[in-house]
């Protein structure tokens, strides 16, 4: 036989050939690995939820924390109004 | 006949009845199409598994631009072309690594011979030889002349697969089918006689 026409006899080789089927438990093992997939999905969805939670949290508390302090230095402020308002700390020695 | 884009919607709910349907359209399709990269029936039959977990698990994001079909074949070839650079990866650490099994001692990569199991008995030996030459194809080419030559499809929808015009899918196939023979004059039995 010629090359020329051995090779178009491998070219043409897969003609007629019926598909390969897939095997009989595949479709069960689909399925047992999505359920099994599940609750780690579930787990890393909770994980976000609490890391969500955590971050709002600590925000809250920082607002929290800058809002007391400024009210703390406003009353402190108060307390001296004369030296704010009034730059002469020795008048009377004039 | 099965109302895909129905299926997807119901899958895409978590309906696990609605993904057994497109699995019963779809899966010796998609297996023969894997087996024919992978030359493995028990690497195929876990790229298969993994096709439908993820067609599963993204049905919900699928938006219906191109057909089911189309989108299945494309994660189908995706997946078995990761499968085997991943597996040529291993490979390739077989320098610091055994490339032997431990227990056996036989190779740990090497494919045997693959013998596609729907090919007559009379093909079976030039079947084995295409096989081995279409690896020595790029990607691409691998994949047109697979989708096109194994699974029969219309070049038109392997376009649509590849994400590629129908004129290049054409000159991917006829550059395959050079590369090809030229690859094949190495397997010529009387070679040098």
């Amino acid at each position: 036989m010629s090359e020329e026409k051995w090779i178009d006899d491998v070219l043409n080789s897969l003609e007629g050939a019926n598909r390969a089927k897939a095997p009989k438990d595949a479709f069960e093992n689909i399925k047992q690995k999505i359920i099994d997939d599940k609750p780690r999905k579930q787990n890393y969805q909770w994980i976000g939820v609490a890391a969500v939670i955590l971050i709002v949290l600590c925000s809250n508390a920082l607002l929290l924390n800058d809002y007391f302090l400024t009210e703390e230095v406003a009353e402190i402020e108060q307390e001296y109004p004369e030296l704010i308002s009034n730059y002469t700390l020795y008048e009377d020695e004039w | 006949m099965i109302d895909e884009n129905q299926c997807i919607r119901s899958i895409a709910l978590g309906d696990q009845d609605a993904l057994k349907e497109l699995y019963q359209h779809f899966g010796d399709r998609i297996f023969n199409t894997i087996l024919s990269y992978l030359k493995n029936e028990d690497d195929a039959s876990e790229v298969l598994q993994d096709v439908f977990i993820t067609v599963f698990n993204t049905a919900e994001k699928f938006k219906f631009n191109s057909s089911v079909s189309t989108w299945i074949y494309r994660i189908a070839v995706n997946k078995s072309l990761d499968f085997i650079r991943s597996k040529n990866a291993k490979k390739r650490q077989g320098v610091f690594t055994s490339i032997y099994k431990r227990d056996s001692g036989e190779i740990l990569h090497d494919a045997p011979d693959f013998e596609h199991p729907g090919v007559t008995l009379e093909n079976k030996e030039n079947a084995k030889l295409l096989f081995q030459a279409i690896e020595a194809l790029s990607d691409n080419q691998q994949t047109a002349f697979i989708l096109t030559q194994v699974e029969g499809l219309p070049q038109n929808e392997v376009a649509e697969i590849m994400g590629l015009t129908r004129k290049s899918v054409e000159s991917l196939l006829q550059r395959a089918k050079a590369n090809l023979r030229v690859e094949l004059k190495k397997y010529y039995p009387e070679r040098g006689k």
